[in-house]
């Protein structure tokens, strides 16, 4: 859901956040499977595979908070504005 | 008239126990089928897929209690499924490489089971975790 105060066009919401998405899941998947396959080449299974999925879960991670953190924000900021609106007219 | 959530799936331990102890009867359950199949190396991958499985389930609830609310549960739900994915993908890759479980049912069979079950119970204490979130917030906004 968009938060209220973003005043942006939802296709331009809707491709960064799909942009964000694919970027976590792409370096979840893409960094293990690379070091699977230079496992193969160079004979050091298990080793770059963990090498791999260690910098991909890291990178996805941080990619995939910084897509949930700012939406939060921005709806607690905006249910806060609204709070002191509120009080205001009281 | 909608029915309320009960307060205790709010609550980030219980979803976590829950999805251990249904994860741990799951196992119990598959427990003779493996060693049928594939003797004391089907139980032993019966084990590795079991917690392939239900580590990404509790991380996946972390990340939903500290970062999810009710209006971001797609994200919320992508988030835990991309976790699990990643977890089970690179289980699989690293026991392939070390070339321990020959057989389909030694291994692959289980983790494919635990993923699919582990998901599905997973899902519905997300859903129902996020329920009771809001509709505590919308008590707290009432009273």
């Amino acid at each position: 859901m968009r938060p209220p105060e973003d005043k942006r066009p939802p296709m331009v919401v809707a491709s960064q956040v799909l942009n964000e998405a694919t970027s976590a899941a792409i370096s979840m998947a893409l960094f293990p499977l690379a070091g699977y396959w230079l496992d193969g080449m160079w004979k050091t299974a298990p080793w770059l595979t963990i090498l791999g999925a260690i910098i991909g879960f890291s990178v996805g991670l941080k990619l995939l908070i910084n897509l949930g953190r700012p939406r939060k924000q921005k709806a607690q900021r905006a249910a806060k504005e609204k709070e002191s609106a509120e009080n205001n007219k009281e | 008239m909608t029915m309320k959530t009960p307060e205790k799936f709010e609550s980030f331990g219980y979803s976590l126990v829950l999805l251990s102890l249904i994860t741990f009867l799951l196992w119990l359950v598959s427990i003779a089928p493996a060693y049928y199949f594939s003797g004391i190396l089907g139980v032993e991958g019966l084990t590795l897929s079991a917690f392939l499985c239900l580590i990404p389930g509790w991380l996946a609830f972390w990340i939903v209690s500290r970062y999810g609310d009710a209006s971001d549960f797609v994200i919320a739900s992508f988030a835990s499924t991309l976790v699990r994915m990643f977890f089970v993908l690179t289980g699989v890759l690293i026991v392939k490489s070390t070339k321990r479980y020959s057989e389909i049912t030694d291994f692959l069979v289980w983790v494919i089971l635990f993923f699919l079950g582990t998901l599905a119970i997973e899902t519905w204490l997300t859903i129902k975790h996020l329920q009771a979130t809001k509709s505590k917030s919308e008590d707290t906004t009432i009273s």
